[in-house]
């Protein structure tokens, strides 16, 4: 059975965002479906949330467009489609976390039964606690209540787990995978690569400003799960392209890096090769090395 | 092509409704927004309007100027602390992102400062009624309701400005400033008259005054100026405060 909510999706279609010449966001193309869970995954300053806030419409592209079931975003039509939770967002302390959920459902032309909400959630407890006295947790759930509260097509979570515990992460998991059942479409941000695997159903991993990778959390998985392989070398960029494992390489001063997904075998046929290696390292490839090398080695070679 | 929805918007009156109840809810639980927006005029005025001298005079034309005063207030602070604090805490963000009209977030504020002010203004009426023997006609008493209303208006685009302009910090500083400054200076405390030549001078400067002298006006006492002056130099303030927000909404809108 198709749960989708009239099949709308969030079009994203050649967007840039440059603040004072930078770019925060280069020619991002992709198409966001209900019924599933997308997580954008990337480390602080990859573009993120300047994407999540274009789909808000709260930032203007400086090209390319962003639509939201075929609305413009940030038009009326737009945000009744999307429940948001952004990141470091404060509720007014002086409002029980009742009031503030009861105000948000007046915006939205047939909200979720507060009693639903409240169960979904597990707010009983602190309906008539005041925001500002809440525990961290707390007041991440109250305001995920308010991403939730109209029932809308979309939910967007711009880092919704950042300083939870285990406990109220996985809460936070459980309520996600409710949603989606339901029908709804949820995007979400997040630097675990962990927490994508976890949840979603594709995973969009952008670093500086790009989509550098978009697929199934068990091939973005095989991707991430490289080292990084750090050497001096007389070897030419052919030779160590060939070596066992290596997916792609880059010059860092007068350094190379590897990326590879079996750094053992690559160090082995490094040496049965030769050439002269020194001042080496094995660590760890971050997201950012990972992706990054691939795109550049990908664009390099175009 | 996606099947579209057609959007169903809820009543406006609906939400603004909720909005108003939420502003006053949020006001009236905020010491540093109730203590100087509500205490603050009617000790002043008991003070130097009844106490310090109770002739029904002096505390006639300190009603009208007080009322200004009492208008000043919650207009300034509800708008300039408040959505400069709101703003920085992100909060104003989610509700951009919120399916709500604009205009819905800056009605409410608006009323929540009227109705501030008029509870301010039926205090004031009642310290000049019944502790200084001030006896008016209905329809004096009705325009100086009318006036405070009004004047909450311009002071509440100017509080928009400094909200959407300063952090949270600093739009703290200004709003004070702004608040104490225009009352002192524009004469809403004493008469000018007691004030050297210069401060005078600066007077005719403020939007405080202008409005202070429409009030005086309506009970009856001739200004420095003809009307007219005020009139015009209120709607050329109003006017002013109004272009600020709007550009300041703009930009906000354009890049963060």
């Amino acid at each position: 059975m198709e749960l989708v909510k009239n099949g709308s999706a969030i079009h994203v279609g050649s967007v840039t965002k440059s603040y004072g010449g930078k770019q925060a966001v280069s020619d991002v193309t992709v198409d966001l479906q209900a019924g599933k869970v997308t997580a954008l995954l990337g480390e602080n300053g990859a573009g993120k949330t300047t994407t999540v806030s274009m789909i808000l419409g709260l930032v203007t592209p400086t090209s390319g467009t962003v639509t939201v079931g075929g609305d413009p975003a940030g038009s009326f039509a737009a945000r009744q489609r999307i429940g948001a939770m952004l990141q470091s967002a404060e509720l007014p302390e002086q409002l029980t976390v009742a009031e503030h959920i009861k105000l948000f459902q007046t915006y939205y032309p047939a909200p979720m039964k507060f009693d639903v909400l409240v169960a979904l959630l597990g707010l009983a407890d602190i309906l008539d606690k005041r925001y500002g006295v809440l525990s961290g947790g707390q007041k991440r759930r109250t305001q995920l209540a308010l991403a939730v509260c109209g029932d809308p097509e979309f939910i967007l979570l711009d880092e919704p787990t950042v300083g939870l515990d285990v406990d109220a992460r996985h809460m936070f998991w459980r309520v996600i995978r409710d949603l989606v059942k339901a029908g709804c479409g949820v995007v979400l941000t997040t630097h675990y690569l962990e927490e994508a695997d976890a949840l979603a159903d594709r995973i969009l991993v952008m670093a500086a400003g790009e989509i550098v990778a978009d697929g199934t959390p068990v091939e973005i998985k095989a991707l991430a799960g490289g080292k990084l392989i750090e050497l001096r070398t007389d070897a030419s960029d052919a030779q160590l392209l060939a070596l066992d494992g290596v997916e792609s390489l880059k010059h860092v001063g007068d350094r190379v890096q590897l990326v590879s997904h079996a750094a053992e075998a690559t160090l082995r046929t490094l040496f049965a090769a030769g050439c002269s290696v020194n001042d080496i390292s094995v660590t760890r490839a971050g997201l950012e090395a990972a992706f990054l090398n691939i795109t550049r080695e990908k664009g390099e070679a175009a | 092509m996606s099947a579209r929805t057609t959007v169903v918007r809820p009543p406006m009156a609906r939400i603004l409704f909720a909005e108003c109840k939420t502003e006053l809810l949020k006001a009236w639980r905020m010491p540093s927004f109730a203590v100087p927006t509500l205490i603050f005029p009617i000790a002043f005025y008991s003070m130097f309007g009844v106490v310090l001298g109770s002739e029904p005079a002096r505390a006639t034309y300190m009603l009208a100027t007080y009322g200004i005063f009492a208008a000043l207030g919650p207009s300034l602070f509800s708008f300039g602390v408040s959505i400069a604090t709101e703003r920085d805490r992100g909060w104003l963000e989610v509700k951009r992102a919120a399916p709500l009209p604009f205009s819905a977030l800056i009605l409410a504020r608006l009323y929540m400062s009227m109705i501030f002010a008029l509870i301010v203004t039926f205090a004031l009426f009642a310290v000049a009624y019944f502790g200084a023997g001030v006896r008016l006609a209905p329809t004096t008493w009705l325009s100086l309701v009318g006036i405070n209303l009004l004047t909450t208006v311009p002071f509440s685009l100017l509080g928009l400005a400094i909200g959407l302009n300063a952090k949270a910090q600093s739009a703290a500083a200004i709003t004070n400033l702004a608040f104490f400054g225009f009352s002192l200076l524009g004469g809403l405390w004493v008469p000018i008259i007691v004030f050297p030549k210069i401060m005078q001078m600066f007077a005719l400067l403020l939007p405080s005054y202008h409005f202070g002298e429409l009030a005086l006006a309506a009970i009856g006492i001739k200004g420095d100026v003809i009307p007219t002056v005020n009139i015009g130099a209120a709607l050329a303030f109003s006017a002013l405060f109004a272009f600020l927000a709007h550009r300041a909404w703009r930009y906000m809108d354009k890049d963060r």
